[in-house]
């Protein structure tokens, strides 16, 4: 439109390409308060030593003499107070015992076949 | 007649206010206030802490002894737990101690119907809802009986603590 | 036309406005390419998780260290860094006793870590330096991290540690609960060689007496075979390539015939310690070769480097090394070790003997050997 004085464009573009400068320096700072939140979490969220602790008490149930009753109480327990499935069996190959372990707990799966020493 | 001057001081009014309100609207969602503890840092610190002193206690001093845990789960000594808990998970190089809370669960299976039920062990302080805990467990192979069926049996116990700082 | 000077043309206002609401939302999303780079600082809590979780669950590795002054050159593998004197040999560090066994720290190897100086001596290739050294096994990352890495066992006063002095500022940190595996040891005294005849059926006087310890290799490895504690027994394992030895013979006075000879002898001394091993297939013995040196011999309580004979007042001790019975070339693993302490007293007379007896068992019978206990610790990692 002939007439407009368009000479403030100039100032206010450049004003706004300084704040959006600074808005955007001010974000990146921001969001780096919650870096360490998805590594913390995930630690915390891998079953380490509820797999650990399983593992060890099937394998040592198998060398109790009155091992099933442990090992029932093993799948009752583990699916009652830390909502996960334990699958566990053995078999015998020479010398050697092995024993086959199946843990879920829904997010995490894991499997082990176990040979004695 | 209707002059259509001010038309454009409105819009260019309209205009701005739209843009002022949209930035001012992105930059204040933006800066929402993260406290240390929405970053689970201190949480996995504390876990980490909590499964370290259970494993240390179900740990036999030597090859021919019982563990600690077992000790104390078999003859349902809730006392002891609660001391020798709070020793290790409070114990620090330095010379003063940490200020970790907690409380303890047991639980174990019914021989009747299956479904297992829990027993308190000991707590330092009651959990009322207000803290943030975190929930570490333990599995204890113990010989026991239970309040059913008293005559002692090999089984498998499993013992659940609370932890928090206050 | 009307002076409007100041005002915006309506089409340029209304395409400015969409265009800049879409810029904004853009560039909200630009913090997220930022993710590859390197924001060192912060990640503290991380790098002090990781940390503990190598110290205190890993056994470690031996093997090559690529970054300077070593290069790479390295042949060394396993898991026993502990005993390596080069620390270009050291890949990573790790306390724990094996990978089966978390949280329980093996004592050779705390003693070892915490062995460390400030100043980096080029030509001191066996005291770890602060920080580098710890940094390349340990705390792995490109920034050069501080830390301080504490240890603190029940029954001790000292407090071990590793690092600078602790910021008041933030600092990523996490704490361990840990338990250090000790040594076995054996002591024979008055009571032990009486209940087993150690020298009171000889009939004869004789000048030269013999005492035979026997180390059952194959045995010690199998470790503990009856539960509750099959899983982990490398916990209570007495493992001579990786644990101290130590025998005591004390009270050695009381092992002599008081009422044949009830003055002191002339002279009493230990003329030699000799080793022997059963190979596998045969039923006699062989000397092992090149002799064992890998020992400390305390006579009557006074540390003496091996010079033989030496006289002997009341006690011997003698405290084997990790590893000490593996660098014999026909070293077997597995076959027993036969370890011979020769006396010669004069006038002849019975002493500490069981030539006609069996050689004493350093076993898992706690009766004979003070067996390996656990005790607790705290281990702290503070990184900034």
């Amino acid at each position: 439109m002939a007439g407009l004085n368009d000479d403030a464009q100039w100032i206010v573009l450049m004003g706004f390409l300084v704040s959006f400068s600074l808005f955007f320096l001010a974000m990146v700072l921001n969001q780096s308060v919650v870096v360490g939140q998805t590594t913390a979490e995930s630690v915390s969220e891998f079953p380490k030593y509820d797999i650990r602790e399983i593992r060890g008490v099937i394998i040592e149930s198998y060398s109790m003499p009155d091992g099933a009753n442990v090992q029932k109480d093993i799948n009752v327990l583990s699916l009652a107070r830390q909502n996960s499935v334990v699958n566990f069996s053995t078999y015998s190959v020479g010398e050697y015992t092995y024993i086959q372990i199946h843990y879920n707990n829904g997010v995490t799966a894991y499997n082990e076949t176990w040979r004695s020493p | 007649m209707v002059d259509t001057r001010g038309q454009l001081y409105t819009i260019e009014g309209v205009a701005a206010a739209l843009i002022m309100l949209a930035s001012a609207y992105l930059v204040v969602n933006a800066t929402s206030i993260y406290t240390p503890g929405d970053t689970h840092i201190s949480d996995m610190q504390l876990e980490v802490l909590g499964n370290d002193a259970l494993v240390m206690m179900n740990t036999a001093t030597n090859a021919t002894s019982e563990s600690p845990l077992q000790a104390i789960v078999e003859t349902n000594n809730g006392n002891a737990f609660g001391q020798m808990y709070n020793n290790i998970v409070n114990n620090r190089t330095g010379q003063d101690q940490d200020h970790v809370q907690f409380m303890a669960n047991v639980s174990y299976v019914r021989p009747d119907n299956t479904v297992n039920s829990t027993t308190l062990l000991n707590m330092s302080r009651p959990l009322s809802g207000g803290e943030h805990a975190v929930h570490v467990s333990e599995w204890v192979i113990v010989k026991a009986g239970d309040p059913e069926n008293p005559f002692p049996r090999n089984r498998t116990e499993l013992v659940e603590v609370y932890l928090w700082r206050d | 036309m009307s002076d409007i000077s100041g005002n915006l043309s309506v089409d340029f206002l209304a395409g400015f406005t969409i265009f800049i609401i879409a810029f904004i939302w853009v560039a909200t999303m630009i913090p997220s390419l930022l993710i590859g780079l390197n924001a060192y600082p912060i990640d503290y809590n991380a790098v002090a998780y990781r940390t503990g979780v190598i110290l205190a669950e890993d056994p470690g590795s031996a093997g090559p260290v690529p970054g300077a002054p070593c290069f790479g050159i390295s042949s060394a593998s396993g898991t026993s860094w502990e005993s390596l004197p080069d620390k270009c040999d050291i890949a990573r560090f790790g306390l724990a006793v094996s990978k089966n066994t978390p949280n329980i720290l093996d004592e050779n190897k705390v003693d070892r870590f915490f062995c460390w100086t400030v100043s980096a001596d080029p030509n001191n290739r066996t005291t770890f330096s602060y920080p580098t050294d710890y940094q390349e096994r340990a705390i792995f990352g490109d920034y050069p991290y501080q830390f301080n890495i504490s240890l603190k066992i029940a029954g001790q006063d000292q407090v071990r540690s590793v690092g600078d002095v602790i910021p008041d500022g933030d600092y990523g940190y996490i704490r361990r609960d840990v338990m250090i595996k000790g040594s076995s040891n054996a002591t024979i005294d008055a009571a032990v060689a009486r209940n087993k005849n150690y020298g009171y059926n000889n009939t004869e006087n004789v000048t030269l007496n013999q005492f035979s310890i026997e180390l059952n290799q194959a045995e010690l490895l199998d470790g503990i075979t009856s539960s509750p504690h099959e899983i982990d027994y490398p916990a209570y394992q007495i493992d001579p390539g990786s644990d101290d030895i130590i025998i005591n013979i004390t009270e050695l006075e009381a092992t002599r015939d008081m009422t044949l000879h009830p003055n002191l002898p002339d002279s009493c001394n230990l003329v030699g310690i000799t080793f022997y091993e059963q190979l596998s297939g045969n039923t006699y013995l062989f000397n092992i070769t090149p002799a064992i040196t890998e020992y400390n011999l305390t006579i009557n309580e006074t540390y003496t480097p091996v010079s033989l004979p030496a006289m002997v007042n009341d006690s011997v001790s003698l405290a084997f090394k990790p590893g000490a019975f593996s660098t014999a070339e026909n070293a077997d693993p597995s076959a027993p070790v036969f370890i011979n302490l020769t006396f010669a007293l004069s006038p002849p007379q019975q002493y500490l003997n069981n030539t006609l007896t069996q050689p004493f068992d350093y076993n898992y019978d706690p009766a004979n050997v003070t067996q390996p206990q656990l005790q607790s610790g705290v281990l702290e990692v503070a990184v900034w």
